[in-house]
């Protein structure tokens, strides 16, 4: 049961960190270089889940997810499956749960590759699209970095949101933090300890690496 | 820096008289309860405070999390638990006081049919050939509705079948939320939500209760109990009929009508 | 080789400041000069493609850059940009660098080995851009503007950051790009020096405005534009051509304006350009003709006019030659002595400062 759980963990934060490079590129690009006024509003959106909390987010995705609610009874209608209770609902839950996890260091990147090498790209014949790839994305490699490994961390230490919206179906949602939770309630403390012990050592491992890549010739990154 | 140091010290001071006289002032008593448990707690507080009682602390929360608490030294003076198990266990840690356990509430199960959706028509036993998208529990493993529930659908031949449709809510609040959002179309909990002024809509159905071991929720006085005197009246006070009438007004059964299985 | 020019009508508008500049980049170096803050910059990011705000036209040739209804983007204006903090892109060698241009290049451009030696950067090509001097550095940054086939090449104070000894290196590299890469050169700056070195034709900048352009000697040598160039001693610049080389003294024949001057101390071949700067305080007047001096040259003059100057100092505005201008800053005591007036003739002694020679 444990295992499945690690698995599962493992499973739901790989394709959550995918989906979020894939969506928080252009979002975090746009963040960095756009002057319109929803700017800032957007931007304390995407921060708002590192000060909610979980059980906030999981309340209204439960809502909006649910064969009632406007998302959900989309999905019901086009797959006939329900998202509550569902692998691909607890990925949207963490999707948005660790969104700013991923943004805010490939934001921050970009931000510091500044204007200054796109417009040389430019000058250099270089269309926005291919300036964006070759110029802006390579410089940006350390925030990719910090991203991806800060959202894959922060989606195996999930815990309300996916609780809620997840259920905890072993095999399909309970994930490695929900089994920690029930082994204590449940009194195995051994069990608990394995896991937990795993968990804290496995992100202390990542969070050093990237420390330690970061440190080595870009610290601004993260600090 | 002689004037900012007496100033400090008389800061210090005063801060240190507050607490002291926070402290001290008229005891009350602490009572953890579990949360699902703390509209009627609330009722029978007010109705003991009513009757000469001390003024009643309550601290709601997960019955799990006070167990922890209480074993680390927090200073209740009454544990009202969701369950037996975590009172016996502070007995056989010496953290409760002997012969103070008693079972102050026997819960019981409902079957909940949201809105839009139909109960079984011969009752709980019908569910498994009724159609159910999904059908919310609490935890059985940690939740002794949970348990219940499980029980019960493996009592009536139902769970093989409806396992792949069952959710699992941390706690029994959690399973009638899933029933209230509309993520489930069934749900089996507590029969105390049915009287709760916020509860949902839809139909309820009682579940037969020999059909799972009884969900007796056991109150213990505490040894470490910082005030022992009001412990024990509120103790009292809960076995009293009065009390005993307001719980079945909330849909316990009281604790003197003792189920056979 | 028939080059067509680039022509500017433009606008922009922006906080506490309007830029409105009109002009014709012909072939050549053509300096854009103005103190920080006059515009000058913006203009080039106008032409480049940068200034989103921008209105106007450009054109090049029978091309549109820019009207009122087409608006091409950087990157497919046919310009080269060099920047002041030469913008080399860090994840990448200079080699690479330098492919980034040559993969994207529009049209035809200059060979690669020919930028490459022309510019001498054989020897960094293996190296990253953190490991570059910051002459180096804009040297890789000319070459890779060069490399991508630009119809003009834009470049924005990149000696602004460098040393003396570095500018005089790369600033006949500059000086050498129209000709050999048959591709106009628009070069904005605030050093006069630079200008007077490096540029055919200059545009003055002030406020937003150009207020002056035209080649380097008629801008410079007159006297209302002295103060936007920084309050500059009264000068004329004059373009020459060696006519001749006198061998058994070592010395030049120029043909200017003004006359034929003798200069030693020049490699030279006839048939080159050089430009002579003449400041006031380099010109000896004298009543007659000297039978022997050791300034070498000699002018017939015809004073033209009299401005008295603070501190007992007088300029005195002569003609030479056919209508050429100069102009000598003398004591109040010796105009007195030499009975100045309007119309008198004199013989000023000169000592011409070669400033540039055009190969």
């Amino acid at each position: 049961m444990s295992l499945s759980a690690v698995w599962i963990s493992l499973q739901l934060a790989s394709v959550t960190v995918l989906v979020l490079l894939v969506i928080g590129t252009p979002l975090a690009w746009w963040l960095a270089n756009s002057r319109s006024r929803w700017r800032v509003p957007v931007d304390a959106l995407v921060a708002l889940p590192l000060v909610l909390p979980s059980t906030v987010l999981g309340f209204y995705m439960l809502i909006l997810l649910g064969p009632a609610g406007p998302i959900g009874r989309f999905w019901v209608a086009a797959t006939g499956e329900t998202l509550t209770f569902s692998f691909t609902g607890l990925v949207i839950t963490s999707v948005l749960y660790s969104l700013p996890f991923v943004v805010q260091p490939i934001r921050d990147a970009f931000a510091a590759v500044g204007r200054g090498p796109m417009e040389a790209a430019a000058s250099l014949g270089a269309r926005p699209i291919d300036a964006f790839f070759s110029i802006a994305c390579p410089q940006s490699a350390r925030g990719f970095l910090t991203a991806a490994v800060l959202g894959f961390a922060h989606t195996l230490g999930e815990f309300g949101a996916v609780l809620m919206v997840g259920g905890s179906i072993p095999g399909e949602t309970r994930v490695v933090a929900i089994a920690i939770y029930e082994h204590v309630e449940m009194l195995e403390y051994g069990a608990a300890h394995t896991l937990s012990a795993g968990l804290l050592l496995f992100s202390f491992v990542v969070l050093v690496a990237v420390y330690t890549v970061n440190r080595a010739r870009h610290p601004v990154l993260l600090r | 820096m002689l004037p900012l140091r007496s100033g400090l010290r008389a800061f210090a001071l005063a801060v240190l008289l507050i607490l002291t006289t926070g402290v001290s002032h008229a005891d009350p008593v602490r009572v953890a309860v579990a949360a699902n448990f703390l509209s009627p707690v609330e009722a029978i507080a007010s109705a003991f405070e009513a009757a000469g009682g001390e003024p009643v602390e309550i601290v709601s929360g997960a019955t799990g999390q006070h167990y922890a608490q209480i074993i680390n030294g927090a200073p209740f003076d009454v544990f009202l638990a969701a369950d037996q198990a975590r009172p016996a266990r502070l007995l056989e840690k010496g953290l409760a006081i002997e012969g103070s356990v008693f079972t102050y509430a026997q819960g019981r199960l409902v079957l909940w049919a949201g809105e839009g959706h139909q109960l079984p028509d011969n009752g709980f036993a019908g569910l498994v050939d009724h159609p159910v998208t999904r059908l919310a529990i609490a935890n059985p493993r940690l939740a002794p509705y949970g348990r219940a529930a499980r029980d019960a659908l493996q009592a009536t031949g139902q769970w093989q079948a409806l396992q792949p449709r069952v959710v699992e809510g941390l706690s029994v609040g959690r399973a009638l939320h899933y029933l209230a959002t509309g993520n489930v179309s069934h749900a089996l909990v507590a029969a105390s939500y049915t009287y709760a002024s916020g509860r949902p809509g839809g139909a309820w159905v009682a579940v037969d209760p020999s059909w799972h071991e009884p969900i007796r929720q056991d109150a213990v006085r505490l040894v470490n109990a910082p005030n022992p005197a009001g412990a024990r009246a509120f103790m009292t006070f809960l076995k009293s009929a009065e009390a005993q009438s307001i719980l079945q007004g909330f849909g316990y059964r009281a604790a003197g009508e003792v189920t056979e299985p | 080789m028939n080059i067509p020019p680039v022509e500017f009508d433009l606008a922009l508008q922006r906080d506490g400041f309007a830029l409105t500049a009109a002009g014709v980049v012909p072939t050549g170096v053509t300096a854009v000069f103005g103190r920080s803050g006059c515009g000058k910059t913006t203009l080039l990011r106008c032409l480049a493609g940068f200034e989103s705000g921008c209105t106007g036209q450009i054109r090049h040739g029978d091309v549109v850059w820019q009207s009122a209804r087409v608006r091409q983007p950087a990157h497919r204006r046919q310009v080269g940009m060099v920047f002041q903090d030469a913008r080399l892109f860090a994840h990448l060698s200079v080699r690479q660098n330098l492919g980034y241009a040559y993969k994207r290049r529009r049209g035809r451009g200059p060979d690669w080995h020919e930028v490459v030696a022309a510019l001498g950067v054989e020897g960094l090509l293996d190296r990253w851009p953190a490991a570059l001097s910051g002459g180096e550095a804009q040297r890789v940054a000319l070459a890779r503007a060069l490399l991508t086939g630009p119809a003009l090449l834009l470049l924005d104070e990149p000696l602004a950051a460098l040393d003396y000894g570095r500018r005089r290196e790369i600033l006949p590299l500059i000086a050498g790009i129209p000709e050999r890469f048959s591709i106009p050169v628009v070069y904005v700056t605030h050093s006069r020096y630079e200008v007077l070195e490096l540029a055919d034709r200059v545009m003055l900048m002030e406020r937003g405005n150009i207020q002056a352009a035209g080649s380097v000697s008629e801008v410079f040598s007159n006297p209302d534009h002295w103060s936007l160039l920084g309050n500059m001693a009264p000068t004329v610049i004059w373009d020459a051509q060696v006519v001749a080389r006198d061998n058994d003294w070592g010395l030049t024949i120029l043909a200017t304006d003004a006359g034929r001057l003798r200069l030693g101390g020049l490699d030279v071949r006839p048939g080159q350009s050089l430009r002579l700067r003449l400041t006031a305080r380099d010109v000896v007047l004298v009543p007659g003709q000297p039978a022997v001096s050791s300034l070498l040259n000699t002018l017939s003059v015809q004073v033209d006019e009299i401005n008295d100057y603070p501190r007992g100092v007088v300029h005195v505005r002569l003609r030479a030659g056919s209508g050429a201008v100069l102009w000598a800053e003398i004591t109040r005591q010796a105009a007195a002595g030499l009975r100045l007036a309007n119309g008198r003739r004199l013989y000023a002694l000169i000592r011409p400062q070669v400033l540039r020679i055009n190969h």
